[in-house]
């Protein structure tokens, strides 16, 4: 289920359903999760907390939480199945093809390890034999780390969030990987330190020719850096289109109240309009549509048969009226 | 009219652990005012000093030097440690960011928003019970939740109870330290409604702290930008975001995503430098501004007024 | 997300979850079932010596055999359950009271006080616990209340630790401070706040400490620093049958060894199930 020009496409996931089985009940976390990053472009994956967003990265690299479990769906990459494949070809990946940044730098960073030896370590699993240090360096260089030498033996801890930052993005491009997964990078910084640290992802993707998939919780934020965006509710992909359509021309009703719920420009207090209910109950049994509950365009036929998901020039959406 | 909350020169530094004779200057030299039913914000990114601002006009620790005046009653007078049994207590309140850490882990929602209520006035069972209910009512938590726990409860309803204790013994001022830091987008219009509604409703003044501008604008009329203990620019908010005077502001500004402006922009470089032992004839600003001059790293700018009801501490 | 799941009674949690933990409250429950009705229900007098029978092998009359005197050990090793396990209580029960309070005091407030009992631990924890433990009773003299005494004040500084650092730990909390908007003082927020929030992994370590707390109390009186005969007490017992090994006799030691091994198992087990509750994250 994809839009006619998604040739080309460097990352492929096709009706993802994903579900965490547990003692307090199944949560279904992701239904027919469909999307797809082409080599080169930066997409937005939008979502407030609990959309399912950094599920679905995680289960891309299946790196997930043993009660997860995978229903139904696929995922390509370059050629590789990534929900199929055995382990040796998935380590394979992660890194490789695939790299993953986090939120919280210092705590993804082994803590009694210096920095610049573990980017040696990424750059020895990429399979640069001789010379690691100097090529350790030379990313430290390239993520703007000023001092490079001297920081090269901190710890993380001596490090400011920010600089950790840069670490992870240089631990990331040591293999030199076509895809970059950016799981709230900037969350937790300094508001100015978030701005430089979005630039330089951004830079480094386009010297690199690397695609990225920029998970947030910020619209603005994926507005002003992504080519395109989609946004997820509740375990659910509701709308993908070209940054500008998404900003300018929503078309998910959902879409439409979370661009109306976030303070932009000039905007008055009273003009933010708050979407009202919350998220639904994951364990619950849910209806086809799991916005409908708190959506204004809610009508009749929204709970009777399956949830419409349709690609018209280039934007996707999921709704029967949107 | 004189301002109810009013602050001059307040100084509070942290000696340094293992080097003798150094300071951290949390707070160097701060002063500002805020009238009844003003919501003032206090923006700065982390080390700036703004929650040890917090907790030195909520009193939870001293000052070493300066005036905090409230209502004419002169604060600094009693020491923290003693605040607590002071009737000045009950009328400034804070709510935390955390929302979940600042809750006992063990209280009910209930329980939580009847300390402040028991511990500073005086109540019967039943107006106990009453006043719970009631700003419960005032912060949108309904009376079903309040028997949960902590963890029993959203984000979004974590930061009610908070706000919901705060207003129990009836404050003058509320400080907020980033209250709505941790929630999603949805969740903080709905917070930060409720905090106009309420400063409207009951002429409640706001101490606003946060580092996010977007947020602030909406909320506050005034907007003090703090960097390194000190205030380098205060205004109106409007005016502060359309025409900053300081680099730092603009620097802020800019980092506000906008997706209507994907170009040009004041980016800082280099990273936050610390407040311990700062130089006291220079700029602190000077490492990491972009168009410092040869007087910033010779002389500090002090905070000056260039307009009315502007005040700005850069040379140019 | 942003729902929560109801708790359920931790009780059946931790039953359902664990079923060795099972095991060993039920365990527990039969050796306190033991030590309060042993007394009544026993076939022979404990204390009564019967030359006649001396070091007979168990039989349908004298279930565990007799030592020495003749003494019926099934009669013994059930009557000591009360003994033992009372001793165990008590001490852990002073120990716990004592050392957690002071403990909370010092980690919460720190300054004179902390630097004060920090000196005092260290004082004690200077010397092995099992020897201080037999110096304080070749002092005070043999009998059952100074071997609670001994045992209560050598677990002390383990309590005060634990207790001095999970106060520090909640120092800084959020809830404390916020406690302190609303009034409380010092005092105030110790009992409200801190204290019963310290409690939950001090209560592992006590279920694990009443294991250690029969094993110093029945090392003591193995060594005759502890009880004294003829009471009957599984250390003196397996003491009295340990010359007795040698020449076969080993009904006279094993029996009250196991029971004794028994005992302090359960009380790891439920240790290790109560880790369990608390942490879910980490079953061992």
């Amino acid at each position: 289920m994809s839009a006619g020009d998604m040739s080309g496409a460097l990352l492929e996931i096709t009706d993802l359903s994903l579900e965490f089985r547990g003692r307090g009940g199944t949560v279904r976390a992701l239904e027919a999760v469909s999307l797809s990053v082409r080599a080169g472009e930066m997409l937005g994956l939008v979502g407030e907390s609990g959309s399912g967003k950094s599920v679905t990265a995680y289960a891309l690299l299946r790196i997930m939480d043993a009660a997860a479990h995978v229903t139904a769906g696929q995922a390509w990459f370059r050629g590789t199945d990534l929900l199929g494949c055995d382990a040796a070809a998935m380590r394979g990946v992660r890194g490789r093809g695939i790299a993953m940044i986090f939120q919280n730098p210092r705590a993804a960073l082994n803590p009694v390890v210096p920095v610049g030896r573990q980017i040696m370590v990424a750059l020895r699993h990429a399979g640069v034999a001789g010379g690691a240090r100097a090529a350790a360096l030379a990313l430290m260089d390239r993520v703007h780390i000023a001092d490079a030498a001297r920081r090269f033996e901190a710890l993380p801890l001596e490090l400011s969030g920010g600089l950790c930052q840069r670490i992870m993005i240089a631990l990331a491009l040591a293999a030199r990987p076509a895809l970059l997964i950016a799981d709230e990078p900037t969350t937790g910084l300094d508001v100015t330190t978030q701005a430089v640290i979005m630039d330089l992802i951004a830079e480094t993707a386009r010297e690199a020719g690397m695609a990225t998939l920029l998970i947030t919780h910020d619209l603005a934020l994926a507005g002003e850096q992504c080519d395109r965006i989609a946004v997820m509710h509740a375990g659910h992909v509701v709308e993908i289109a070209a940054t500008a359509a998404i900003l300018e021309q929503p078309r998910h009703p959902y879409t439409r109240r979370l661009l109306a719920s976030m303070p932009q420009g000039k905007m008055a207090l009273t003009e933010l309009r708050p979407i009202p209910g919350g998220l639904p109950d994951l364990r619950a049994s849910l209806p086809p549509c799991r916005y409908a509950a708190r959506c204004e365009r809610h009508a009749a036929d929204c709970d009777a048969g399956p949830l419409p998901r349709l690609w018209q020039d280039a934007h996707f959406i999921a709704c029967r009226h949107p | 009219m004189t301002a109810l909350l009013d602050i001059a020169d307040l100084r509070c530094r942290f000696p340094v652990r293992g080097r003798k004779g150094s300071f951290l200057h949390a707070v160097d030299g701060v002063s500002f005012s805020i009238d009844r039913g003003e919501a003032v914000a206090l923006v700065g990114e982390s080390g700036c000093g703004k929650s040890t601002l917090a907790r030195l006009v909520a009193r939870l620790i001293d000052p070493d030097s300066g005036q905090i005046s409230f209502a004419g009653i002169d604060l600094v007078a009693i020491p923290a440690r003693r605040f607590a049994d002071d009737p000045a207590r009950a009328r400034i309140q804070m709510v935390f960011q955390d929302a979940g850490d600042s809750i006992d882990p063990r209280y009910t929602a209930r329980q939580a928003i009847a300390e402040p209520i028991r511990g500073l006035t005086r109540q019967t069972r039943a107006g106990l019970a009453a006043r719970v209910a009631e700003v419960a009512a005032l912060a949108g938590l309904p009376e079903a939740l309040l028997d949960r726990t902590a963890h029993q409860l959203s984000g979004g309803q974590k930061a009610r109870v908070g706000i919901a204790r705060a207003l129990g013994p009836a404050p003058d001022v509320l400080i907020l330290d980033e209250p709505t830091a941790a929630l999603d987008v949805s969740v903080q219009a709905l917070v930060l409604r409720l905090f106009d509604d309420l400063r409207r409703e009951l002429g409640l003044s706001l101490l606003f702290i946060s580092h996010d501008l977007g947020v602030v604008r909406l909320l506050c009329a005034r907007v003090l930008v703090m960097y390194l203990g000190q205030i380098v620019e205060s205004g109106p908010a409007a005016d502060l975001f359309d025409a900053p005077r300081h680099p730092y502001t603009q620097a802020l500004v800019d980092a506000v995503p906008n997706p209507a402006r994907r170009g040009q922009r004041l980016r800082i470089t280099g990273d936050i430098v610390s407040a311990i032992d700062p130089p006291a004839n220079a700029c602190r600003f000077v490492g990491r501004c972009p168009v410092a001059i040869a007087r910033c790293r010779s002389e500090a700018p002090m905070l000056r007024e260039v307009m009315p009801g502007r005040q700005v501490a850069c040379h140019l | 997300m942003s729902e929560a799941v109801a708790r359920r009674s931790p009780l059946r949690h931790l039953l359902q979850e664990n079923k060795l933990t099972g095991v060993a409250v039920g365990l527990f429950g039969l050796l306190v079932l033991v030590a309060l009705l042993a007394p009544s229900l026993v076939p022979h007098d404990p204390l009564a010596t019967n030359a006649a029978h001396s070091v007979e092998p168990p039989s349908a009359q004298f279930w565990f055999g007799t030592d020495e005197v003749g003494r019926d050990v099934f009669s013994r090793t059930m009557v000591a359950t009360q003994l033992d396990l009372g001793i165990a209580l008590s001490a852990v029960a002073i120990s716990f009271a004592i050392g957690s309070v002071l403990g909370a005091a010092c980690g919460f407030f720190g300054g004179w006080l902390d630097r004060i009992t920090a000196r005092l631990v260290d004082t004690l924890m200077a010397f092995p616990l099992f020897l201080l433990a037999m110096a304080i009773i070749s002092v005070l003299g043999n009998s059952t209340a100074n071997v609670v005494y001994a045992t209560a004040l050598v677990n002390l500084p383990f309590y005060i630790r634990m207790a001095r650092a999970e106060a520090a730990k909640l120092r800084g909390s959020g809830y404390i401070e916020a406690a302190r908007l609303a009034g409380m003082g010092p005092a105030q927020l110790l009992t409200a706040h801190v204290y019963p929030n310290i409690l939950p992994p001090i209560m592992v370590q006590i279920s694990l400490n009443l294991g250690w707390a029969i094993l110093n109390a029945a090392g003591l009186s193995f060594i005759g620093l502890g009880v004294r005969p003829p009471v009957a007490e599984w250390g003196i017992m397996v003491a009295d049958g340990a010359s007795l090994i040698v020449s076969g006799a080993w009904w006279v030691s094993l029996f009250p060894g196991v029971a004794l091994m028994l005992t302090v198992l359960c009380f790891n087990l439920i240790g290790d199930g109560l880790r369990d509750v608390l942490d879910p994250r980490r079953v061992t």
